[in-house]
């Protein structure tokens, strides 16, 4: 379970603190597909980052498998977001030196996994995502849609609590973009893994289980989606 | 993270990145192959300063002489010389020095004024005359040429130098009187020359030793005959000008002051100078010198030996090594920059993918291991290929050295990179790696990661 306490956040610039978020409250079941859905500037990515502990709130707590992330160290929230966090990237940011696989494995490297059980865990997260015919190709060698879903492998490989998106589909076509939703949307199912997903597309929205309307730094909507739309 | 990984990814990096690598490699080979060459330089310096002491001044021997300031026993008034003198060199004292450990030889000395060698033709050449027990001899090194010190009658031994040189004085004096008016003339100077680098066979030869005493009116004495028993070979260590000039004839102690007696040599008949002057000491290694100058000293006697050389040249040594290993140095330091400026350009380059590792949950430390270990690797193959470039720089450097050092009596310096010097080399281009690494490390692992979110 992710929950967020009265969380307010505000960036400092000579002019003093401009608020981004304002006394937020929210809580994101296990195994939930959550869309934080919101115009630029609403927040929303703000409050992914917040979320995932890659910046600390002006105020307010985050608990996410019952720990208080906002008062880990750099080093302690490293350590944490190596066993339960898991990052896709808009951009899909895979390391171009490394084959996919490599790139799969990638946080378990962090861990200091042996790399046989790192090959084994790999192997079997792309075909998955379906790609176990492309495994020793350079990202430079895949199309945008399928460094992508070698995005979703890595994000899954450490079998984290929860699994922040940012604009998955952002950078790629209305087909892909479905391609990339319904793997989201059978591995949500498969594996029972949490996502949060940041968007600006109401239409990627609907999709998932919960949508979470941010404007202006408050959170104005919590909306659930009919359970039917996801079977 | 496993050692395999971080190795894994520097070295990913490092074939990823040429241009860096080239650069990096360029200033640490460079600076690695100075430090290696400077190193075996400053050792090479050292081997030939230390052979070209031992060949010239021997370095294990010591010279004694009698200490003259210390003198006890009856005094009488009116400044009368003392009849038991505490610092004489005595043969007592010869005898107990060559009971002392690690003395390999004593050769006592009377050293006698330079006599004029004349030769049954009448011919001569100026030598120095030296009293010793002549089987001490082979103890210094003296090799026989022909003959030996021994033999019945009046013996003496003839050095290489003494064999040269001699001269009738008519023809000699005709001769610097053509010179004298004709100073330019080439030919006489050659004809001269000539005279003077004959060598003659003196083995078996009756000499006498002529004493010209310029104190009496010129009075001139001639000695008894001696008959010639043996010849000394060339000094290996002397070029054959410096031989040539080296005149010595060794004769034993009895005939020693038999000449003294002969040729009416000042104040002769005064047991004081019939003593031994001066005594030669040759130790089993120079380590031991000083320690047996210390016990010789304890026989109030003085003593000199050429350890003030060698210390000399070590302090003149040291400074030269210390100046190699500077330059060395101050390339390493050039080189660090470069891995230092090359890196931080990397680190830059590199800010998004070190992002995007910290957000999958690299730690600090583990983004500093993975730059510090690429630092380390260069500085490995920084240094392996500078141990290539000093063996290859090392031929010009000899032959520099042989150019500059050619007109050297022991012959041309030739450096050898030392076996030492090559993983000290390496190391020592690691360290430079590793050291120049941190900043870039520290200042990689500082990255933001969330500029990498943001520009997503």
């Amino acid at each position: 379970m992710l929950q967020v306490e009265q969380v307010s956040h505000a960036f400092r610039n000579a002019q003093g603190d401009v608020p981004v978020l304002q006394d937020i409250n929210l809580t994101i079941q296990e195994g939930q597909m959550v869309a934080l859905l919101g115009s630029s500037g609403s927040g929303k990515s703000t409050l992914l980052n917040l979320m995932a502990g890659l910046m600390k709130p002006t105020q307010g707590k985050i608990w996410i498998a019952g720990q208080d992330i906002v008062r880990f160290s750099e080093n302690r929230l490293a350590e944490f977001r190596r066993s339960h966090i898991g990052f896709i990237f808009q951009s899909y940011e895979l390391l171009s030196n490394l084959t996919i696989r490599e790139n799969v494995e990638l946080p378990l490297v962090f861990m200091g996994i042996r790399p046989s059980k790192r090959k084994e865990k790999a192997l079997r997260l792309l075909e998955q995502v379906g790609l176990g015919d492309k495994t020793n190709l350079f990202p430079s060698q895949l199309s945008g849609g399928q460094q992508q879903r070698v995005s979703i492998a890595r994000s899954l490989i450490t079998e984290p609590s929860v699994i922040f998106a940012d604009e998955p589909t952002g950078n790629l076509d209305t087909e892909t973009e479905e391609e990339i939703l319904s793997i989201l949307q059978q591995l949500n199912r498969e594996m029972k893994t949490t996502f949060v997903i940041v968007t600006h597309e109401a239409e990627v929205a609907e999709q998932m289980q919960v949508v979470l309307t941010l404007q202006q730094g408050r959170l104005v909507e919590q909306q659930q989606v009919a359970q039917l739309q996801h079977v | 993270m496993r050692i395999r990984d971080v190795v894994r990814m520097a070295w990913g990096q490092i074939i990823r990145r040429k241009v860096v690598t080239l650069l990096c490699m360029i200033g640490l080979s460079i600076g690695s192959a100075a430090m290696i060459i400077a190193l075996s330089v400053g050792q090479s310096v050292q081997t030939y300063s230390e052979k070209t002491l031992n060949d010239n001044y021997k370095m294990d021997e010591i010279t004694i002489s009698p200490n003259e300031g210390i003198k006890t026993g009856n005094r009488s008034g009116g400044g009368t010389k003392s009849k038991f003198e505490r610092g004489a060199l005595t043969m007592e004292k010869i005898r107990i020095i060559q009971r002392l450990p690690h003395v390999v030889a004593v050769a006592p000395m009377l050293k006698l004024d330079a006599l004029d060698m004349v030769l049954p033709d009448g011919r001569s050449s100026y030598v120095e005359v030296i009293g010793t027990e002549m089987q001490t001899l082979s103890g210094f090194g003296y090799k026989y040429a022909q003959g030996s010190g021994t033999g019945n009658g009046r013996v003496a031994v003839v050095n290489y130098g003494a064999t040269y040189g001699f001269i009738d004085s008519k023809v000699t004096q005709k001769l610097f009187e053509q010179l004298n008016s004709d100073p330019y003339n080439n030919d006489l100077l050659q004809q001269y020359n000539e005279m003077m680098m004959k060598q003659d066979q003196l083995m078996q030869q009756r000499i006498q030793f002529r004493y010209e005493d310029f104190t009496n009116g010129r009075k001139t004495k001639m000695s008894g005959t001696i008959r010639v028993s043996g010849e000394l070979a060339k000094p290996s260590n002397m070029d054959d000008m410096s031989a040539q000039n080296d005149k010595k004839v060794y004769v034993p102690l009895d005939t020693a002051r038999a000449l003294q007696d002969e040729l009416g040599l000042q104040q002769a008949d005064s047991p004081a100078l019939k003593r031994l002057n001066s005594a030669l000491v040759k130790v089993d290694n120079k380590r031991h010198v000083a320690q047996v100058e210390e016990q010789i000293k304890k026989l109030t006697l003085n003593t000199q030996s050429n350890l003030f050389q060698e210390e000399a040249m070590a302090g003149q040594l040291a400074m030269y090594q210390k100046a190699a290993i500077g330059i060395g140095g101050f390339i390493m330091v050039l080189a660090s920059l470069s891995i230092i400026v090359a890196m931080i350009m990397s680190t830059h380059q590199r800010r998004k993918q070190i992002g995007v590792m910290k957000v999958l949950g690299a730690n600090l430390w583990q983004i500093r291991q993975m730059f510090i270990a690429e630092a380390a690797m260069l500085g490995f193959i920084g240094g392996v290929a500078g141990v290539g470039i000093a063996f290859a720089a090392l031929g010009g450097v000899n032959q520099l050295l042989a150019s500059q050092m050619a007109d050297q009596a022991g012959g041309p310096m030739t450096v050898i990179i030392q076996q030492s010097a090559l993983p000290l080399g390496i190391v020592f281009a690691v360290l430079v790696g590793v050291v120049s690494g941190i900043y870039p490390a520290i200042s990689a692992s500082r990255t933001n990661a969330l500029s990498v979110i943001k520009s997503m």
